[in-house]
Order: C-alpha cells, then structure tokens, then sequence
C-alpha cells in the first residue's frame, strides 16, 4: 500500500485514500465514506427495506471493512470489499430484526416525496408512481432466497459485476450467473402477476 | 472491452439462447436502478459520519495503540511482581550471605517486600476451613519457618460485637476447625 505524507487530494485513488486513512489523515476517510455511501446504502435499504436499518448496516460495514483491512489486502476493489462487509451486515442485521416490510410499516408511504406544494401535478404523480413501483420492487425480493437476494443487489444496486459478486460470495461466476438467472425469473413472475411492468 | 465483458461474450456465443434472459436481467437491473431507495437526509449522513469517526479513531490511533500495549506490558510486570512478592518471603527472608546490598535489600540484608496491601486494607469476610493452613497471618516479612497453630492452641476468650455493621458472632464447631459465624448467618429466616 502507497504511503502519502501530504492532505489526501478528493482527486486520489481508493488505495492513496486507505493510505492516508492509515496515516491518520480524516479528510481520507471523509472522501471515502462520501464515494461509496450510496451504494452501500442502497445494497443495504435492499436487503432491509427500512432506512435507519440500512444506516446502521451502512455504519457497521463501513467501521468493519475499515478496522479489517488487513483482510482486505487489495485482492479486490475497495467498494467490493465495502459492500461485502455492508451487505453481510445487512443479513446480519436482518436476520436480528427481521427484514422489515418497508411498505406496511413505513408510518407515512411516500415520505420521501419532495414538499407536494413545490411540485406540480404531473410531477407530483410520476413521484407516486416510482414510489408504487419501488415498493412493488422491495416486495418482489422478498420472494427470493436470502443468497439470491444477496447476489441480485449486488448486482442491481451495488453494480458489480459477476466476477466481483463471485469475490464478494466466495463463489464461482458460474454459481453466481445461476442465481441471477433464478432471482430474474423470479422476480419477472412476481411482477408480472401484479401487473407491475 | 474487459476480460469479464469477453468472457461474457464467449459464453454467449455458445448459449445463444441466453441472450434473451441477460437482456431480460439488465432490463430488470435498470428497472431497480431507476426506482432506488429514499435518500436519507444530510443529518442522518452526518450522524452515521460521526458515529463512523468516534468508533475508527478509538480503535486505530497509533498513539492509543501503543499507550493500550504499554498499558499492557506494564500490568502484566505488576502482576509478576506482585506473585513473586506474595510468594517468595519463604525463599527470600533469610539473610543474605555476603557484604554487599543487591538492589531491593534493607540495611538487615532482607528483601524489601513488595508493597501489596497494608494489614488495614484486608478483611476476610469468609474463607474454607480447608483453606485455613493456607492463611498466612503476621507482619512481613515472615522470616524463618512458618508454624501454623492447632485448633487446641486457640483459645477464645470474648466474642464482641463489630462496631462497624454492629454484627455479633459466635463460634462454631466446623467440620475441621472452630469456625466463627456471623449473627447475620446463623438468623433464622424471617416468617412472611
């Protein structure tokens, strides 16, 4: 691993970054927490389908990946490696709390629409149906097995690719393309039923 | 084109009746892509960032680290010294031969004890009967052989009443040896 003595720069690779996060440089670990929160928290909403759920996995996958990187030791991309520890987390997590339905717990179903007064009435009624759609989208994954789940957000939401989810699940392309191939047909049953496409 | 993209490419050509399904999965990809979850808002990041902070730089400061290692190192040598002090007034208390002072000695060429509590700073509140030829009672350091007394060498004269917990006690026949026994133990259960 490189070794920089000067403030890390936005512009440094992940690996100049966990350099400087060794070296105890915060503005490191500020830079990598602003890259690749958002993947791993989509990985994470995914796979608990509730917001502080997947806040808490994102915190715990990040404090992991980064008190273990020893573990880590390059063989993969930073963000792979972070977004096996979230998404274990996840699991983890959920299988603790059991995978909340976003949708018949969520007190207010489209809180995350924008204040309706500054859209107007088209905008305001493609935001409900991408919020219905999305809803429709967590219900559909709740049909798959927790390893296909897993592979399926991995792919959809974390966008690895095959080798990497392979890296990510210890398995093999092969194994990983199969579930990918049973989680879609899955998936496409369960929306097409409910007419959701 | 990346050599995941090549394989991916060789595959399909000899399956090509796959093409349809991993159109169907990117279709599907994009279609969760474009329906992601509810961002959380600024301060909910920022809470995660600082519980992030907190946690990393109380596991992995070099400094602490090597403070928690000499923290270590530093209790485990109390913890030697402290064994050898408890144990070695057997082996150390005669005088040393020879007109030099090692280091530790007083001026009546015995080991120093090492300090571990003063008589005031210990109370046995109970112990085995068995343990009781174990239990080493005088100022240190003990020198010479230690002789234990019998049970017929003591001789109770008065039993008075703690002026701390105002407990009194009495003296008991245990299996081996006398015992004394606290009013508090030998009370009869208090009727509901």
């Amino acid at each position: 691993m490189a070794t920089l003595t000067a403030p890390c720069p936005h512009s440094a690779s992940d690996e100049q970054l966990l350099a400087c996060f060794a070296a105890g440089h915060r503005q490191a670990l500020d830079e990598l927490f602003r890259r690749y929160r958002q993947p791993a928290y989509r990985v994470a909403y995914r796979l608990l389908g509730h917001e502080a759920d997947a806040l808490d996995a994102v915190q715990e996958g990040f404090i992991k990946a980064l008190t273990h990187l020893h573990s880590f030791q390059g063989r993969s991309s930073f963000k792979t490696w972070l977004l096996r520890v979230v998404s274990n987390a996840a699991l983890d997590l959920g299988r603790q709390r059991h995978r909340r339905d976003a949708v018949s717990l969520d007190a207010s179903p489209h809180k995350d629409l924008p204040d309706a007064r500054l859209l107007t009435a088209d905008e305001t009624g493609r935001q409900l149906e991408r919020d219905d759609l999305r809803r429709q989208l967590d219900r559909a994954l709740d049909c798959l097995s927790e390893v296909q789940r897993q592979t399926f957000v991995l792919f959809a939401d974390g966008g690895l690719s095959y080798r990497e989810i392979a890296e990510v699940m210890h398995t093999s392309v092969g194994t990983v393309m199969s579930r990918l191939f049973y989680a879609r047909r899955k998936l496409r049953n369960y929306l097409n039923e409910r007419g959701s496409l | 084109m990346s050599a995941d993209r090549e394989s991916l490419e060789a595959w399909l050509r000899e399956h090509p009746e796959a093409r349809d399904d991993l159109a169907d999965l990117l279709r599907l990809r994009e279609l969760y892509q474009s329906a992601c979850p509810p961002e959380p808002d600024e301060a909910a990041w920022n809470a995660v960032r600082l519980h992030l902070g907190e946690a990393l730089g109380r596991g992995r400061s070099p400094r602490r680290w090597w403070a928690l290692a000499a923290g270590t190192a530093a209790a485990a040598l109390l913890a030697v010294l402290l064994m050898r002090s408890a144990w070695s007034p057997f082996r150390l208390s005669p005088p040393l031969q020879g007109g030099g002072k090692a280091e530790g000695e007083t001026v009546q060429g015995v080991k120093r004890p090492f300090p571990v509590a003063e008589p005031e700073d210990v109370t046995i509140v109970s112990m085995d009967a068995r343990d009781v030829a174990a239990l080493v009672v005088g100022e240190p350091p003990v020198g010479g052989d230690l002789q234990f007394a019998r049970p017929e060498d003591i001789r109770v004269i008065r039993c008075e009443r703690c002026p701390h917990s105002g407990r009194s006690a009495r003296l008991e026949q245990g299996d081996e040896v006398l015992m004394f026994v606290t009013a508090a133990a030998i009370a009869p259960p208090e009727d509901d």
